[in-house]
């Protein structure tokens, strides 16, 4: 059973894309597809930013200080952000080792 | 038994043939704007059944017969036939993007008119072939992303009560055909008036069609395009990653459009301009 977004995603938590997940970036924006659970989601230029620092070897606080930096914003004003987007990811099934809330779980999986 | 002629659709090639004469009559209204096939053939096949219900079978080239679906009633059989020859269709082409979309074209091109069922595709390619433009789909767009051409798939328009009180006055039909159809009637194109495709054409732009009071053609972004290519794609589900790289670059070269529209004919003068009718 692996945990829920909420119950691991802090400071210290790295955040690794799914082996399903393919994403696009187009322009200021970016689509994120999983072949295996056929979800998607279209990404603003600032949830972008985020699953684009979300390479598997960043911890969430050094991805707030990168966007944080992107934007020129102290760390402080982008984490609460950093850490919603980064749980809607999980919540949505694109994160390795994240249970995708219940409602994203196809009914016959 | 009596059988229709030899139909292409796709990479799918088949006749149909059954006990009950007029409903090969039936089909064979239906399909007449689909191209004749050659070569090998699959056979789909509607047995009567002794309480009034077919069976339908699909037999292959290799001889395998296949049961699709058994106590179908007069109403639905057409329904059956038609979405058995569309999940060819599309099996045949499943490493193709291939979008739920009905397709219809002018002197600059085609346009794809993506959405789910009752998203209004069929109604407005049944308007634009009264009007008589080009036809080459009302349900499926399968698309050569590397010649940017949407390939014709001129099954026969099918149209809900709903959908048919929107529109101009039909044909009739001839006499009996009434019978084999429910809510769902199927008609072909060229029977509305439109010249059906039976070659590729290229593909100008992309547009997702939603219901709304007001009237608008919104040009998107091209995430916004991909994004809405996924969820109105047949095949990416079957073939994924390598179909949603042919999205990216699809939604990269052609432009797309959200349509809002609240009558068939604000939907047709929106889109006039996009195929130059």
């Amino acid at each position: 059973m692996m945990p829920f977004a909420d119950e691991v995603v802090r400071s210290g938590f790295v955040p690794i894309p799914g082996a399903s997940v393919v994403a696009a970036y187009l322009d200021d924006e970016a689509v994120l597809y999983d072949t295996s659970s056929r979800h998607s989601a279209l990404l603003n230029r600032t949830s972008m930013v985020i699953w684009s620092g979300c390479d598997g070897r960043a911890t969430v606080s050094e991805i707030c200080a990168r966007v944080a930096r992107l934007f020129s914003l102290p760390s402080t004003a982008v984490e609460a952000d950093v850490e919603a987007a980064i749980r809607r990811f999980g919540e949505s099934g694109f994160l390795h080792g994240v249970d995708p809330a219940p409602e994203m779980v196809p009914p016959d999986s | 038994m009596t059988t229709t002629r030899a139909y292409h659709v796709l990479g799918f090639s088949f006749s149909f043939e059954s006990d009950d004469t007029a409903l090969v009559e039936v089909i064979d209204r239906c399909y007449r704007d689909l191209p004749a096939a050659d070569g090998e053939l699959s056979v789909l096949r509607a047995m009567s059944m002794p309480d009034g219900s077919y069976e339908v079978t699909l037999q292959h080239p290799s001889g395998e017969i296949e049961m699709c679906e058994g106590f179908v009633s007069r109403f639905g059989i057409v329904a059956v036939i038609a979405w058995e020859v569309n999940h060819r269709a599309e099996l045949s082409r499943a490493t193709w993007p291939v979008l739920h979309a009905a397709v219809t074209a002018g002197p600059l091109g085609a346009v794809a008119l993506c959405g789910q069922s009752r998203s209004g595709k069929s109604t407005i390619a049944a308007a634009a072939a009264q009007l008589g433009w080009r036809h080459l789909s009302d349900d499926l767009a399968p698309i050569d992303v590397a010649s940017l051409m949407v390939h014709p798939y001129a099954r026969p328009i099918m149209l809900r009560s709903g959908g048919r009180g929107l529109l101009d006055e039909l044909p009739d039909m001839p006499a009996g055909h009434g019978d084999y159809f429910g809510d769902e009637w199927f008609l072909a194109a060229s029977e509305l008036g439109a010249v059906a495709e039976t070659s590729p054409v290229p593909l100008v732009a992309i547009v997702f069609l939603e219901w709304n009071d007001a009237a608008e053609l919104v040009p998107i972004s091209r995430a916004a395009t991909l994004h809405a290519l996924v969820l109105n794609s047949t095949t990416l589900g079957l073939s994924g990653e390598p179909v949603f790289r042919a999205l990216e670059q699809l939604a990269t070269v052609v432009p797309g459009y959200r349509l809002r529209f609240a009558h068939v004919s604000e939907a047709i003068e929106l889109v006039r301009p996009l195929v130059g009718a």
